[in-house]
């Protein structure tokens, strides 16, 4: 049933991801590089798998580690958006992170006892009292309300030199071949200095036993001073391209996987289901949540649903960036103007004449440093491609090929279906309409100062802590009582303590704690969601 | 005494020889059964590890009596485990299933504190279908309700796992024919039993995680505490209601 569709990874425990696991040639290069010894940046933008790509890889390794003897270590680094700014900066929370998941997946494959553990306590007596873990350390520098104060165990934490030999110590002494740290969200696309600390920590982490995987947004670019893309990883884009043999039946098969019941609807509607697929460009979060819109599955309801999607709902997700990131929106306005008036209407005035349809723009080197930003950031949200870099146009000029997605380029038109049959018919990667170096599209974005989007980084968690207590989950009473306490802001909430909450009349431990809890899941509601 | 067939040191001693040569034999029996579980059923013995570990990163925030009990729980387990490893294949079922009780009781009796009153001057025994009740007890919608209200939807299939391995463990300590005809007639490494003992065990401690976590979620404000938050993200991430408590990515 469409209400069961699995759009997220998260969804699937990890003894269930080979099941709906639908191979395609570019997936197992990709699969076998995260096996494999070398680094790997997989990049690819919202939805396209690659959790997905990581948790499969992590299930292989799993799968297969009595013979082989790479443990594989999965984590993530989703809520580095919340991590406070200190001195320390990101480096200690990411070592901490890192050190304590392969700590649990070395007990997790029985290679590691930890002493806490009841089977050492059977012969070591009780030790029933709780040790600072390294997760209680990060858990500090997640408590993003405190401005400016140290972290109280950091030093606690070893360098990354320490955490590498270490590894290296562990490998040797239970016969690993080497540990497989696959990094899911590693670096966050709108905090630079965050990713340029991760990379560095990648690069610092290298060695023959330790082979770092990082999952990362197209956008996520500042590799800081040590690191170098094409030296120090391979950089593997996950993309399924429409034009391949092959990817209509990966789509279909993608989703019976899920829902078998679909076969007959999905084969007696095919070619409106392969439009549907197509416009999808290989992202099955995408295609899932469409198909889900447009059951029972009729020509009409997937037009419906295209139309509503691709017109609507991808715009409003990326222009949800500029409320969270301000420092960004100037581009993020561009970028949305750009396309919705210059690309599209070009791109489908051009299908309906020319027999070869196309789907792609070219943009000149030398466009603008914000341009070329701006449309980092439609890769980000999905509703551009990144292509080729280098490759020439009219009159030999070189630039970067991007892929404009298709689903948008179809909700043009007042017939998707039919416009999708043919431009899925004709479509040639290699026609695109061309954006020299001063395109008068970029007025307007070219005196943006790239500055400001440095900063950008924990502004929205600024902003957040900022807003007032009356966007608070909380009963009316609940804020009244806040409010008594002289708290305004979120931020005031989450600098106070639960001791002083049950100084107030009729305010005990539980609604001390759904208080704080409501300031908590606000603030990373907001940023995660 | 005449007509005595044998010199009676001499007996004694041989009777005690007999019997240290059975009990090593035994110890023996069981140190290859604990090799072999060991290399073959490496993992599944540490996916145990790790939820005993996630078990007692609850059970050391919760204050006696019911964290002590929580601790004997684990203590049971463990004992469990090794009875497993070594062969002692009924043993080791019903030692998880006290796990399972002391550790229900725990939780049980943390909420009821006449009934723990009366249960530790031995007035009243702790009834594992009562304390599982489908209306009132333990994980039933009204418990849930109160305690994670978010969660309600999702926590029938842990009360059912935790029946189901009761149940499962309650036919080896009363020795039904269903289950024992598969166990080996003496202390030898037996495959099948003990990848079903680790399955059973990884599904009752999985049932007691997520109790801990219906009951003290609130209590001890597992999004501010990472040890926790690993314990359930590890563990329930999959389930929705759950990824956005934790305020989690979600679709």
């Amino acid at each position: 049933m469409s209400d069961e569709f699995f759009f997220r990874t998260e969804d699937l425990r990890l003894d269930e991801v080979l099941e709906y696991f639908v191979e395609t040639a570019s997936d197992r290069k990709t699969i076998d590089a995260l096996k494999g010894r070398s680094a790997v940046i997989l990049r690819g933008s919202r939805g396209v798998g690659k959790s997905f790509l990581l948790r499969v890889a992590e299930a292989e390794m799993k799968r297969d580690f009595d013979k082989a003897r790479v443990l594989p270590v999965y984590v993530t680094f989703a809520r580095a958006g919340l991590i406070r700014q200190t001195e320390a900066g990101f480096l200690p929370w990411m070592v901490a992170k890192v050190s304590s998941a392969i700590t649990r997946a070395a007990t997790g494959y029985g290679l590691h006892l930890p002493a806490g553990s009841a089977l050492a306590l059977l012969t070591a007596g009780s030790g029933q009292g709780r040790k600072e873990s390294l997760e209680q350390i990060e858990g500090r520098f997640e408590e993003f309300w405190r401005k400016g104060e140290e972290v109280g165990g950091a030093d606690r934490v070893p360098d990354p030199e320490v955490l590498r030999e270490a590894v290296e110590d562990f490998c040797e002494e239970l016969k690993l071949r080497r540990v497989a740290l696959l990094v899911d969200e590693a670096a966050h696309v709108f905090i630079p200095e965050q990713q340029r600390q991760f990379f560095t920590l990648m690069r610092d982490l290298r060695s023959p036993s330790l082979s770092v995987k990082a999952a990362v947004y197209p956008g996520a670019t500042a590799y800081g001073e040590s690191f170098q893309p094409s030296h120090d990883a391979v950089i593997h884009d996950v993309e399924r391209p429409v034009t391949v043999d092959g990817y209509a039946g990966a789509m279909r098969e993608i989703v019976l996987r899920q829902d078998p019941s679909l076969e007959k609807a999905v084969r007696q509607y095919g070619e409106v289901f392969d439009v549907l697929a197509f416009s999808a460009m290989g992202n099955p979060r995408i295609l899932l949540k469409t198909l889900a819109r447009s059951l029972p599955l009729n020509r009409s309801r997937v037009q419906d649903a295209i139309r509503e999607y691709y017109r609507e709902e991808i715009w409003a997700e990326h222009s949800t960036l500029a409320e969270r990131y301000p420092g960004h929106r100037p581009l993020i306005d561009w970028g949305r103007s750009f396309l919705e008036g210059d690309v599209l209407p070009m791109i489908h005035a051009r299908n309906q004449r020319d027999t070869e349809a196309s789907s792609a723009i070219w943009v000149h080197r030398d466009a603008p440093q914000v341009v070329r930003e701006a449309l980092r950031l439609l890769c980000y949200s999905g509703i551009l491609q990144e292509g080729v870099s280098g490759i020439r146009a009219t009159r030999s000029e070189v630039g970067t090929r991007y892929l404009v997605n298709l689903g948008c380029n179809l909700a043009q038109d007042a017939e998707p279906i039919s416009y999708g049959v043919r431009v899925r018919q004709t479509l040639g990667v290699r026609r695109m309409q061309e954006f020299g170096a001063n395109h008068p599209a970029y007025r307007g974005v070219e005196d943006v100062s790239l500055e400001t989007l440095q900063a950008d980084g924990n502004v929205a968690l600024q902003a957040r802590l900022q807003a007032p207590i009356s966007s608070l989950d909380l009963t009316y009473f609940q804020k009244e009582k806040l409010r008594q306490l002289g708290l305004q802001t979120i931020g005031d909430v989450l600098g106070s303590t639960e001791a002083k909450f049950k100084t107030l009349h009729y305010v005990g431990e539980v609604r001390a704690r759904q208080m704080r809890n409501a300031a908590i899941t606000a603030v990373i509601e907001y940023l995660s969601g | 005494m005449s007509g005595y067939p044998i010199d009676r040191g001499a007996a004694r001693a041989q009777v005690a020889a007999s019997v240290d040569e059975h009990l090593t034999t035994l110890r023996n029996a069981s140190e290859q059964a604990i090799e072999i579980s060991l290399t073959s059923h490496r993992a599944e013995l540490g996916r145990v590890h790790q939820l005993d570990l996630d078990i007692a990163a609850w059970a050391v925030l919760v204050t006696a009596p019911a964290g002590d009990q929580l601790h004997a729980a684990r203590k049971e387990l463990a004992l469990a485990e090794y009875c497993v490893a070594a062969g002692l294949y009924r043993q080791a079922y019903a030692s998880l299933r006290l796990f399972l009780e002391l550790s229900f009781a725990s939780v049980h009796f943390s909420v009821n504190e006449f009934e723990r009153r009366l249960w530790i001057s031995d007035r009243l025994d702790f009834s594992w279908s009562g304390a599982l009740d489908s209306n009132d007890g333990l994980l039933s919608r009204r418990f849930v309700g109160e305690f994670a209200p978010d969660l309600v939807g999702v926590a029938g299939p842990f009360a059912k796992a935790a029946l189901t391995c009761y149940k499962h463990c309650s036919q080896f300590v009363h020795g039904k024919a269903a289950v024992t005809r598969n166990l080996p007639d003496r202390v030898v490494y037996a495959k099948s039993v003990v990848t079903d003992w680790c399955d059973t065990a990884s599904r009752a401690a999985e049932a007691v995680l997520f109790l801990l976590y219906i009951r003290y979620d609130q209590e001890f404000d597992t999004n501010g505490t990472p040890d926790l938050q690993e314990t359930i993200i590890q563990h329930f991430g999959s389930l929705a209601p759950v990824r956005r408590l934790l305020g989690l990515s979600e679709d």
